[in-house]
């Protein structure tokens, strides 16, 4: 396996893992009640 | 379901606070709710978790450069396939909240318009139509499920098995299986998905997405750690020179970019096409899932871990078994060979085989089969049952239907029809329902609901509904890519896709002549399905009518 080839597989792991780890901690540590709720009724 | 299961305020790990708005009318029940937070993304993922991650996406891959496709098809993923997801959660939660679990009421809700519930009939069409063949195919992965476990692929060379694979397919093929033999795994597999949603979004979607997800997980994990620990392997190409390849290779061509092939705009579209497929966006069956959230309820970040999780799957789980594995035992170019012969191919046929020269003998390939046929049966099963939920969300909302008799219904409805599949599957009755259902229709939905969701209803009111009850800030340049780039990216691709393949496939260029017929066939039907749902939307909205003068007189 490449130099380069071996980087890009890399790189697209840590991007798809990353985001799935950030995305999944943050959403179980959240209080949904504390987040940006707008205002009742302003959306249609 | 009970009380307790509908989100009560103050349960802890609840994905719900509130409950929803009141039903539209006296005969519609009140609407269920998703048991937990990691219910509903494990439920979401194990919607787009599906066969094309472990057999599609390989496929293409191979057949559009390797690692060439894997540029554009990132680029696509943040262009395309987040935004898609947040638009269907949020048109979904949209509707939701004002009643409806389908798209004609959800579109509706978005544009005041009497064409806008007719536009939301695709979110009906498409997924029973899919869901039709797709319950079909996989009823496949749980017959090679059970052949791995008793041995029945044990010993049979490429010729054997392609022979093998041809006699289940193709009904007048005697020789390996009898005709029966195909129904009864079609009857299996249409029951339990059937079992699963009568039981109900929690106690039935959620409960299976929590136990089947894991399952798919560790069976490709463990797949993939045994494919890239396999020992390189000397292979005989066909022009009798001998080459060594291993996994390692197979990564190699997966992940080595091509950067010339970056200007060829096949493989942007092919790249966008997967992603659109591996996301299950377009379907209507994402919606359908997000209308049971509540306005506390978070879709930015859910949005994301969904696409997230199905990224990890397809990436670094499917990207890491077929191909290398089949490198591996074929080389380079016997896998971009196999690959071109369709994803059937490679899944059925390639990867038996390769099974059947791992070390470690019978148990190994034993094994490793019902790893796989089982994860791709689990991949099948948690994303068959969400194609179901519009439809039944329909009945149910809008003519009372308990849950029960409405999927009893429809799994009568879809054996029926799977029938045809299954008897004219070789005259290419499944393939006109795949590329219009299931390819062309998918673009053609996506697009009517960014325009609905994005431009219709509002790029600033757009942007609220998707940040109500946010546990995270979406970055604010995602409003102009979801309001121009996204859009745009759709419409490109629909044009393209017109032009390239939908009209030599409406007029069946190097169709055989004694496919014709049936391939008409198969297009009525379709259009049957489409005139009946039509005709089901005009009916359910007569009787809102109906409902709404008489409460009027009453008043």
């Amino acid at each position: 396996m490449t130099t380069g080839a071996l980087v890009f597989m890399l790189a697209a792991w840590a991007f798809v893992l990353g985001l799935t780890t950030w995305a999944f901690r943050r959403l179980l540590r959240s209080e949904p009640s504390r987040e940006h709720l707008p205002p009742p009724g302003s959306i249609p | 379901m009970s009380d307790d299961r509908r989100g009560r305020p103050g349960s802890a790990g609840r994905a719900t606070l509130s409950p929803n708005p009141p039903p539209m009318t006296d005969a519609t029940p009140p609407r269920e709710q998703w048991g937990s937070k990691f219910g509903l993304i494990l439920a979401m993922a194990g919607n787009a978790v599906g066969l094309g991650n472990f057999l599609r996406f390989p496929r293409q891959a191979v057949d559009n450069g390797g690692g060439t496709f894997m540029i554009p098809y990132f680029i696509a993923f943040l262009l395309v396939g987040i935004p898609l997801m947040w638009i269907e959660w949020g048109v979904g939660r949209h509707g939701g909240l004002r009643g409806h679990g389908s798209t004609p009421g959800m579109f509706e809700s978005l544009w005041k318009h009497p064409v806008a519930k007719y536009l939301g009939v695709l979110g009906l069409f498409m997924p029973i139509v899919v869901l039709i063949y797709y319950c079909y195919i996989e009823s496949w992965t749980l017959a090679w499920t059970f052949f791995s476990a008793t041995g029945a692929t044990r010993g049979l060379d490429q010729a054997g098995m392609q022979a093998f694979f041809g006699s289940y397919v193709d009904l007048q093929d005697g020789t390996t299986h009898g005709f029966w033999v195909p129904f009864l795994f079609f009857l299996v597999t249409v029951s339990v998905n059937f079992w699963v949603v009568s039981r109900g979004l929690s106690a039935g979607i959620e409960k299976l997405a929590k136990i089947g997800m894991p399952i798919l997980f560790v069976f490709a994990l463990l797949l993939v750690v045994r494919v890239l620990t396999l020992d390189p392997v000397t292979i005989t190409l066909a022009d009798g020179t001998t080459t060594t390849q291993g996994p390692l290779d197979g990564l190699n061509f997966m992940y080595t970019p091509d950067w010339a092939a970056l200007a060829n705009p096949k493989v942007w579209l092919a790249a966008t096409g997967q992603i659109f497929f591996t996301l299950s966006v377009g379907m209507g069956s994402l919606q359908a899932y997000a209308s049971y959230l509540t306005r506390r309820d978070d879709i930015a970040l859910s949005g994301i871990a969904t696409a997230a999780t199905n990224e990890t799957a397809e990436v670094v789980l499917g990207g890491s078994l077929a191909i290398p594995a089949v490198v591996t035992f074929f080389g380079v170019a016997g896998a971009t060979a196999i690959a071109g012969q369709g994803s059937f191919n490679l899944g059925f046929v390639s990867m038996p085989l390769v099974f059947n020269q791992l070390p470690g003998g019978a148990v190994a390939a034993t094994l490793a089969g019902i790893m796989w046929f089982g994860l791709l049966f689990f991949a099948g099963i948690t994303s068959s049952v969400s194609m179901a939920t519009p439809a039944l969300a329909f009945v149910e909302e809008n003519f009372g239907w308990p849950r029960r008799r409405s999927a009893l219904t429809l799994g009568v409805i879809v054996v029926l029809l799977g029938l045809l599949h299954i008897v004219y599957n070789t005259r290419g009755f499944l393939d006109e329902w795949d590329y219009w259902a299931g390819t062309f229709g998918l673009v053609i939905l996506a697009l009517v609901e960014t325009i609905l969701f994005v431009w219709v209803f509002g790029p600033d009111n757009m942007w609220r509904e998707l940040h109500e009850g946010a546990a995270w800030r979406i970055p604010s340049f995602y409003k102009a890519v979801m309001t121009w780039v996204t859009p745009l990216f759709l419409l490109v691709m629909m044009v393209w896709w017109t032009v390239q393949e939908a009209i030599p496939t409406l007029l069946m260029k190097g169709v055989p002549a004694e496919h014709v017929p049936v391939k008409w066939a198969s297009r009525g039907v379709m259009l049957a399905i489409l005139a009946f749902e039509l005709w089901l939307i005009r009916a359910a909205w007569a009787k809102k009518r109906r409902l709404a003068g008489a409460a009027r007189e009453v008043a």
